[in-house]
């Protein structure tokens, strides 16, 4: 079932609405289960096995770790006070077994299923120089719907249980509603138990003022994923596909309207998940935060899908440079190098990592490695100029705090994503370099390519409606609750009107080629 | 629970009037001429006088390139159409028959069953039935594309639905692509079942056609790269359950001799004017044998008719000598 | 006992051109951000012996100079 698809806006979500609204308090979170598997059954069958599994090993480790809690609890005053401290030590051990286990076997799964066959590639292409050495692939497995997702949201649920960051549930059904919530299963975002379980288990009762906002931001996401991405994506598919029969504008084109494609589609679906969750009166985290606005490519991805940036931040990144053997690391550092280096290179390693992982996690393959590091690089790159940047120009901090400064940095920023994206959507690594080169060759052609100058004009003014509502929430507005006080009349234009744009300017029939979601892929 | 009310009330105005909005807008984004309403010429038989159609082809491009009702009319006057665009449907037909029934009153209704088991792309049947259902009953959906065509001077024109189709829906093609396919209606032992929703759907046309006393008959225009004959199978058992007559003309006992050679522009999927003038003969004189049609030659209220079949058989003779033309030199080439 | 004077001279080796006042915010105003943090926290692992947890990477410890200090004399006594 697709987020745009008749069947989930109009029979799905509202069967389960009415389903949930009309029943008692203490079945709510019932229906909100039973809708989540019947969503995700539709969709995968058999393969729902994989999040039943996930659902279980989380659940069991939360347990467990709530167990070891309880133990050093009850079992401390029992125990004289020269022992204690070692008990404390012994069960922290045992702690961190259990969590330790938990976490490889979901990383195991999500690395079984997922990269397995990337991996035997890169195992059999470093083997092929030795003589007589086999070649073996193995075939890919079937990846169920959203692994790349619960895998992470499990892994995430058993950490902040071990960190005491949040309890671990009593119910096996509770984890797998967290898991499965059809809202953040296909797409993500990337939730916290914590933050999500109270509206999960005791939602709030049914309101107007969340229905009516829901389905309006459902709308918005609609409008900008059928009537601009969906466009959008008849001019990207031809250039990226067939990208040796393009060049220069054609091809420079292309990858602008990949990145409005990309930024509408996913931001859009965002609109539709968090509509649809908020109907529930549940409020899934933002995965976007006016991207394009950025002054730095880091900023760029603390704005831009948010939540993957944020687990991987703090379950893999600062983990990994507080570990013992990034400690050791450092002061092997210090003692060879220098204080400083001892300060820098562990967080150069752990950031080069978690941008490797960045990419990588978007697909099992070297484009998406290199689609990572190159951010790493940009990253890198800037702070290792920045001392020499300084001493150039000592005025630098203060140009920094004006506006023009600030424009040349968003500029900069964006020109240097759309590298990015060209490398994100290319058919591989041979692909982007040859359309990197590409570039510079002028192209001869016409650039309606696969849409007209109407199109082409619809798609113009889509972004700037885009830009403008990006703006204004830039800004500090929060628009649905403006419009919501305006006359009924100047908002039921508004809504009506974005209806009708949607029905008649959406990108749907014959003429056009469906659009699958993009990221319902990782 | 005041408020309650009081938001349904809300509620149930917004939705009449987001109605309203989407009914007006797709009327005004309805093609300007009828010519545009549908695919091939289908839409030149809201130009017809009412009344005046006696047989009613529905189908699809199967359907609309290879029967042609002007050369009925030229052998014995019967005034036939045929409503056919590409990649029609069950659902699509279904309605579509409706809407022609405010006009017209065919006393036989031919159904081309190739809509059957054909579907465009590959979405799921689910998927397909509500794309086109919604088409049909909202014509914003269907024709929302027509925004292109819209400039400042036909922003306020009337529509003009009077334009008429000499062909009456027929599409001469004068190509000529051989299928190589050989048998393919040998016997696998199979029977393809007919879906539910588009059974659901057949069973409505047949109640429809009752309801207006019209005859229907069911048809397959041959098809070599499409039909089978477990979908014959399929098709037969619908017949026999409703009591309906089935001419396969893909079956050896029927077969107007369609020569796969020559009698297709594009491998087997379609007839050219050579299969369609075999094919339109033969179904032409089960109609005479098996239902009472007038002969409207020279009658009054027909005399468009006349000119048109003047006009079709100067048409015919010129694309059927193309297309022996191109049937000829195809014949060299496969030696 | 360790002075605020050596915590900022510690975010001036990490950010040079930072020199913050000590109940200056650091994380909200975004002098500060999560690679700068970690550079901070491998520095005051270096020169102090204390063990920092991800537990302790809270905004609230590195929220003002004066709050790094408060975080480190509070590891030392563990």
């Amino acid at each position: 079932m697709s987020y745009n698809s008749f069947m989930y806006l109009f029979v799905f979500l509202v069967v389960a609405w009415l389903l949930w609204a009309f029943a008692p308090q203490k079945w709510r979170p019932g229906v909100l289960l039973g809708a989540s598997l019947v969503f995700y059954f539709a969709s995968t069958k058999r393969y729902i096995v994989y999040i039943l599994l996930a659902a279980a090993i989380a659940w069991g480790v939360g347990l467990l770790l709530g167990r070891l809690d309880a133990l050093q609890v009850d079992t401390r005053p029992v125990l004289p006070p020269d022992r204690r401290k070692p008990f404390k030590k012994e069960v922290a051990a045992l702690k961190k077994m259990a969590v330790t286990g938990g976490v490889v076997a979901m990383a195991g799964i999500l690395l079984f299923v997922k990269y397995l066959p990337f991996g035997a590639r890169v195992l059999s292409q470093l083997l092929e120089s030795l003589p007589g050495s086999p070649v073996f692939t193995v075939p890919a497995l079937v990846q169920p719907m959203g692994l790349s997702f619960f895998t992470l949201m499990a892994i995430s649920y058993m950490v902040d249980v071990y960190r005491g960051s949040c309890k671990a549930a009593g119910q096996y059904w509770q984890v797998l509603l967290f898991l499965s919530f059809w809202p953040h299963v296909v797409e993500g975002p990337f939730d916290r138990y914590g933050a999500l379980f109270p509206a999960l288990l005791d939602p709030p009762p049914p309101s107007y003022r969340n229905l009516t906002f829901g389905i309006q931001r459902i709308v918005w996401g609609l409008f900008k994923k059928m009537v601009i991405a969906d466009r959008a994506n008849m001019y990207v598919k031809a250039t990226f596909d067939d990208w040796t029969q393009y060049s220069g504008a054609a091809t420079a084109l292309g990858v602008l309207l990949y990145t409005l494609q990309l930024y509408a589609e996913f931001s859009g679906c965002m609109d539709i998940v968090c509509g649809s969750a908020e109907l529930f009166g549940v409020h899934p985290a933002e995965n976007f935060r006016q991207p394009f606005f950025s002054a730095s490519v880091g900023e760029f991805w603390r704005r831009w899908h948010i939540t993957l940036g944020a687990w991987l931040r703090e379950y893999v990144f600062q983990p990994l440079i507080l570990s013992k053997p990034m400690q050791k690391f450092a002061r092997l550092c210090r003692d060879k190098v220098s204080p400083a280096a001892a300060r820098q290179w562990p967080v150069w390693a752990g950031l080069g990592i978690t941008w490797a992982l960045i990419g990588l996690w978007h697909g099992a393959g070297w484009l998406y490695l290199l689609y990572g590091l190159y951010y790493f690089a940009l990253q890198w790159l800037g702070e290792l100029a920045e001392p020499a940047l300084l001493r150039l120009l000592p005025n630098l901090p203060a140009w920094r705090r004006t506006r023009p400064y600030r424009l040349w940095q968003v500029l900069r920023t964006f020109v240097l994503v759309n590298f990015g994206m060209l490398i994100f959507r290319s058919n591989g690594v041979r692909a982007a370099l040859d359309m990197l080169r590409s570039l510079a060759v002028p192209y001869e052609g016409s650039l309606l390519i696969k849409l007209d100058a109407r199109d082409m004009a619809v798609l113009v003014v889509g972004a700037l409606i885009l830009f403008g509502v990006d703006w204004l929430h830039h800004r500090g507005h929060q628009l649905r609750s403006e419009l919501a006080a305006r006359p009924l009349a100047l908002r039921w234009a508004v809504y009506i009107g974005a209806v009708l744009s949607i029905m008649i300017f959406g990108a749907y029939g014959d003429h056009y080629d469906p659009a699958a979601f993009i990221y319902a892929q990782f | 629970m005041r408020s309650c009310i009081k938001h349904i009330l809300h509620v149930t105005a917004f939705l009449l009037v987001l109605a309203m909005a989407v009914f007006l807008a797709g009327h005004y984004l309805m093609p300007h001429s009828n010519r545009y309403l549908s695919g091939y010429t289908a839409g030149g038989i809201l130009g017809e006088d009412f009344d005046t159609i006696d047989v009613l082809v529905m189908g699809d491009s199967n359907a609309a390139q290879g029967i042609s009702p002007m050369q009925w009319y030229c052998d014995s006057g019967i005034t036939g159409y045929t409503y056919a665009s590409g990649w029609l449907s069950v659902y699509n037909i279904y309605y579509r028959l409706r809407s022609i029934y405010e006009e017209q009153t065919p006393k036989v209704v031919v159904l081309c069953t190739d809509v059957v088991y054909s579907r465009m792309g590959n979405e799921t049947e689910l998927q397909a039935a509500i794309g086109d259902i919604t088409d049909e009953l909202i014509p914003l959906v269907r024709f929302h594309d027509n925004w292109k065509d819209l400039t400042w001077d036909n922003l306020l024109e009337e529509h003009d639905y009077s334009w008429r189709d000499t062909n009456k829906g027929f599409t001469p093609i004068t190509d000529v692509a051989a299928s190589m396919r050989g048998d393919y209606m040998y016997d696998d032992g199979t029977r393809e079942p007919i879906p539910l929703l588009v059974r659901l759907y057949l069973d409505r046309i047949v109640s429809l056609c009752e309801d207006h006393g019209s005859q229907l008959l069911l048809i397959t225009v041959p098809a070599s790269s499409s039909w089978n004959l477990a979908r014959h199978n399929g098709i037969q058992a619908f017949a026999e359950e409703n009591d309906l007559p089935y001419l396969d003309y893909n079956m050896a006992d029927l077969s107007p001799d369609i020569d796969w050679k020559t009698d297709t522009p594009d491998g087997g999927s379609h007839l050219n004017v050579l299969g369609a003038q075999k094919l339109t003969a033969a179904l032409g004189s089960y109609l005479s044998e098996h239902y009472a049609l007038e002969d409207h030659r020279g009658q009054p209220g027909f005399e468009s008719w006349d000119r048109d079949a003047e006009t079709y058989t100067q048409t015919i003779t010129d694309a059927a000598a193309r297309n022996r033309e191109a049937a000829d030199y195809q014949l060299t080439v496969l030696g | 006992m360790h002075t605020i004077e050596e915590i900022i001279a510690m975010i001036e080796e990490v950010k040079p051109g930072l020199h913050p006042a000590p109940e200056e915010e650091l994380v909200k105003s975004g002098k500060l951000d999560s690679v700068d943090i970690m550079s901070l926290v491998m520095a005051l692992t270096g020169e102090f012996d204390i063990e920092i947890t991800p537990l302790d990477l809270k905004e609230e410890n590195f929220r003002t100079p004066q709050a790094i200090l408060a975080m480190v004399q509070r590891l030392e006594e563990e």
